[in-house]
């Protein structure tokens, strides 16, 4: 949690510097290109964050603060940091004068939990190393999220997409993947699904 | 616009399948089952003092979906089972989609079955989602001529902080010897385990023969079928292969005796 603190209050720093000064017009990549928050889709139950378009639009890192409550007193609210990668080629879908349909978008996502309840597992004087085989609190996984993008008329808001996102997670494919269990689940079984906005700047 | 409401219906009728997984480690306010463990007893058949137990013992099926699919096929192919006891370990991750998916593979079972905590069904949250989905970690119930005892033996999972097992809750439950005629424990990891507490390795060997009624001790967690008394004592331990193996235990006791065959 601090780190995240941390890398926030650095981001905030970065954005000051870049509107004191025009020598630091080097560093405005570092000005996010949008802002993200989702609902679900196993990275929190919800998530916020910026993220920034990189090479061109096609290419999208996002970085991710999820939040998902517990209804419990022996467990504290789950905050987790999110990483995601997100690949948008240039296939559109016209649906009117200012919308259309991205309908291939797909990327790579990481979790990471915090908290020692989930990080308490790399402790080798609890646990000896690889006691167990996965680390439980970080978790990889692949969606696809097409989404609908909303062109808008604002000199800073440029655009506002929503989209609806499909993911696999690491778990999953090992749960479907091993011990010949594909007779017993499908593809439906171990997917989450997730639904967020995007709010572009570029 | 109408492809707006078209894919807003979409969503509607996807959100109403309840796929939306918040995180992994999440634990729904209303978990889809709950109490399982008091319900399987609740659904158990009377038994006189003079019948013979018929228990088929499963464990560790953690992402054996398959193999845990033929146990189940094994198991519903014989006749007049009583109940089903699982040794813990029911989920890998102890996420709650886990402890779904294998408590309703488990629900084609023609028999009720009753859940020991593994050390796999605490990772993360799993501690309080076992809590919601079967209940207290440590219960016991009589059926005819025998009290089970199922107790939390996950030691490591609990940072070996001398709260598991709980001892004292343990001999509450054996030392008023005038109310049950023998007592069979059930547990995930036995005590010669070195994820048991060896601190209270000694003391918990003790209770249990301390007043004499403990028939037989029953335990899953090393993932193959044994049978023996590591302490040289009248108590033996009976341990439950995985789900991998395909096979379970066919248990029989009576008063006085038991006797398995593994199948």
């Amino acid at each position: 949690m601090r780190r995240l603190v941390l890398m926030a209050g650095l981001l905030a720093l970065a954005s000051n510097l870049l509107a004191q000064s025009d020598s630091t017009k080097k560093l405005s990549w570092l000005i996010p290109t949008e802002v993200r928050v989702q609902y679900a889709g196993n990275i929190g139950a919800v998530s916020v964050g910026p993220a920034w378009n990189i090479f061109n639009e096609n290419f999208n890192i996002h970085i991710g603060i999820g939040y998902t409550p517990v209804p419990k007193m022996r467990s504290r609210d789950i905050f987790s940091g999110n990483f995601k990668l997100t690949y948008t080629p240039k296939t559109t879908i016209r649906l009117g004068n200012n919308f259309d349909l991205k309908p291939l978008v797909f990327g790579f996502a990481y979790s990471h939990t915090y908290g020692r309840r989930y990080n308490k597992y790399n402790n080798t004087s609890l646990y000896e190393k690889g006691y167990y085989w996965w680390d439980p609190a970080n978790r990889f996984g692949f969606y696809y999220s097409p989404e609908i993008n909303i062109e808008t008329n604002n000199k800073t808001l440029k655009a506002v997409a929503l989209y609806f996102e499909t993911s696999i997670w690491d778990m999953g494919i090992y749960t479907l993947t091993g011990n010949g269990n594909r007779d017993q689940l499908n593809f439906y079984d171990v997917s989450s699904f997730g639904a967020g906005v995007r709010f572009k700047f570029y | 616009m109408k492809h707006l409401v078209v894919i807003f219906s979409v969503l509607v009728v996807v959100v109403s399948c309840n796929q939306f997984d918040h995180h992994p480690y999440e634990v729904s306010r209303h978990t889809k089952y709950n109490n399982l463990n008091l319900k399987s007893i609740g659904a158990l058949n009377n038994v006189g003092k003079n019948d013979t137990l018929k228990i088929a013992l499963i464990g560790d099926t953690q992402r054996f979906f398959k193999g845990t699919d033929r146990v189940v096929e094994k198991i519903n192919a014989e006749k007049n089972v009583d109940f089903v006891i699982h040794t813990g370990d029911l989920t890998d991750f102890g996420v709650e989609s886990e402890y779904e998916m294998m408590h309703e593979e488990l629900t084609e079972l023609d028999y009720p079955y009753l859940l020991v905590v593994g050390n796999h069904d605490e990772i993360g949250n799993g501690d309080i989602l076992y809590d919601k989905f079967y209940g207290n970690d440590d219960f016991s119930f009589q059926l005819g001529h025998t009290k089970f005892v199922f107790i939390n033996t996950n030691s490591r999972e609990h940072d070996f902080d001398n709260s598991t097992p709980n001892l004292s809750w343990l001999e509450s439950e054996l030392k008023d010897t005038a109310t049950y005629e023998q007592a069979v424990l059930v547990m995930h990891v036995p005590p010669f385990n070195g994820d048991f507490n060896s601190g209270k390795e000694k003391e918990f060997v003790e209770i249990i023969n301390r007043y004499k009624k403990t028939l037989l001790c029953i335990n899953g967690h090393l993932h193959q079928h044994a049978y023996h008394n590591p302490y040289n004592d009248d108590i033996f331990y009976l341990n439950t292969a995985s789900a991998k193996e395909q096979q379970f235990i066919d248990l029989r006791i009576w008063e006085g005796g038991y006797k398995f065959e593994l199948k």
